[in-house]
């Protein structure tokens, strides 16, 4: 299993009153975001629609790569790697 | 005995409070910050709830026992996944993805419209129109399938914001008897306990999009008596919803979109003690703000067979809505009424709408107002 750290934005960390780096366990980042969500279950309601897909909207780096553009969850982790939640921006 | 009063918003909610004097009052400032507030609720045993709802991550509800810290519930109201969303709601609440591509078939529950407490159950009225329950508060949620699945669904037509049941009735005498108002499906009634419902819009006015239920109100112990907003028109009802009569006597009206002539609006409360219900007008459909720009709140005090309107102390240049949710009263004798506007703006009576104060200005977009005491 790799370690890495997943960063949350703060609209999420503070309603659930948690850290804005959690550090998780996967071999991708579809298995680091199960983690997440198993230290945080208050995290699947704002992560996952009621499919199990992740939301439309929030979009998922690993390091600098937007991993829906790649292998989406099935990325596999390296060592030291981090996996940054963030919802889409738009407007001015 | 101190007064809250919770104002949520398009950016977070306020917590006011008060003596019972109610003269001054005191903010909280803005918690929840970045999330809209849709609606509170307490139960019983004096916990609170709040709905949540953001664009990119969805519905949630948080508990307060002390309304100075909240703790989101893990769980909330969903729909299971194979279920078949309504595809007018998906186009008008914009379900693309970040490629903009329409993300047809799911009904997703995006925004918890409604919290309403009913003995040891809460309900939760949400958009893609459904209700839920809880019978643990809030830790589990079962839907309601007698009228999540009605045979009447494939025809449900979703108003200007969706397909939403934004409101939710009980008789506190018969927890068997549940009233839903759904956008813009029509008022659903349930006598035996949310097995079956069935539509309550007999005399209402109905348009080719369907019966669009803006509001209820009721005394819960004299429930069978029902004051409804609807598109087109202020109704009563003196059995329980099965027929409606219009009851627009003393009010302002105006011509919708389609020629249709009556009292256009949103909120709506009834005061037990006194048997007052408050209403605010609007200009039209097309236009959605105080007739002439004079915020006035109008109430009857002998259900709905005159109207008095109320605005000493509110503004002569008011272009706000008034919002389905964004009005409240208090249990106080006589009774406080508090209504938020879509421009930000707090109103509060101490003396059953006699007179008006602002209590603030220069909020977010006020979407839903409770009072509580303390």
């Amino acid at each position: 299993m790799t370690r890495v750290t997943v960063r949350l934005p703060p609209v999420l960390t503070q309603i659930l009153s948690c850290d804005r780096r959690i550090d998780v366990c996967g071999h991708t980042v579809g298995d680091a975001l199960r983690d997440l969500v198993n230290q945080q279950p208050g995290l699947a309601l704002h992560l996952f629609d009621d499919t199990g897909s992740l939301r439309r909207l929030v979009l998922c780096f690993c390091n600098q790569d937007d991993v829906r553009g790649e292998d989406g969850l099935a990325r596999v982790l390296q060592p030291g790697d981090t996996i940054t939640l963030v919802n889409s921006v738009a407007g001015g | 005995m101190s007064v809250c009063v919770l104002i949520g918003t398009a950016k977070g909610a306020l917590i006011l409070r008060s003596d019972s004097s109610r003269g001054r009052w005191e903010s909280s400032g803005l918690e929840l910050r970045g999330w809209l507030v849709t609606s509170f609720a307490r139960d019983a045993g004096g916990r609170y709830f709040a709905a949540v709802t953001h664009d990119v991550y969805g519905s949630a509800i948080l508990v307060s026992d002390d309304l100075k810290s909240w703790e989101q519930l893990d769980n909330a109201p969903r729909y299971g996944p194979n279920e078949t969303g309504n595809e007018t709601h998906l186009r008008i609440i914009g379900a693309m993805d970040p490629m903009g591509q329409y993300k047809a078939g799911g009904r997703y529950v995006d925004q918890i419209w409604k919290l309403h407490t009913a003995g040891d159950v809460l309900y939760a009225g949400v958009s893609e129109a459904g209700l839920f329950r809880s019978d643990d508060r809030g830790k589990t949620w079962q839907p309601i399938s007698g009228l999540n699945d009605h045979k009447s669904r494939d025809g449900w037509v979703a108003g200007f914001g969706g397909l939403c049941a934004h409101t939710v009735l009980t008789d506190a005498k018969n927890p068997d008897r549940i009233w839903v108002g759904i956008s813009a499906a029509g008022v659903f009634r349930s006598d035996d306990g949310g097995r079956t419902f069935e539509p309550k819009n007999d005399g209402v006015n109905s348009a080719d999009e369907g019966f669009c239920i803006h509001s209820l109100a009721h005394d819960p112990e004299h429930a069978d008596v029902i004051f409804r907003r609807d598109h087109r028109g202020v109704y009563r009802s003196n059995d329980a919803g099965d027929s409606w009569q219009v009851i627009e006597n003393g009010l302002p009206t105006s011509e919708l979109s389609d020629g249709h002539r009556c009292c256009f609006g949103f909120a709506c409360e009834m005061d037990a003690a006194s048997q007052s219900v408050f209403i605010v007008p609007l200009e039209s459909d097309g236009f959605r703000y105080p007739h002439d720009a004079k915020l006035s709140v109008y109430r009857t005090r002998d259900a709905g067979a005159s109207w008095q309107s109320l605005r000493n102390g509110l503004p002569d240049d008011c272009y706000a809505n008034v919002l389905r949710g964004a009005m409240a009263l208090d249990e106080l004798d006589p009774c406080g009424v508090y209504f938020g506007t879509t421009s930000g703006s707090l109103y509060a009576s101490a003396d059953c709408g006699e007179t008006w104060n602002r209590l603030a200005s220069d909020l977010p977009k006020i979407l839903c107002v409770e009072s509580f005491q303390e």
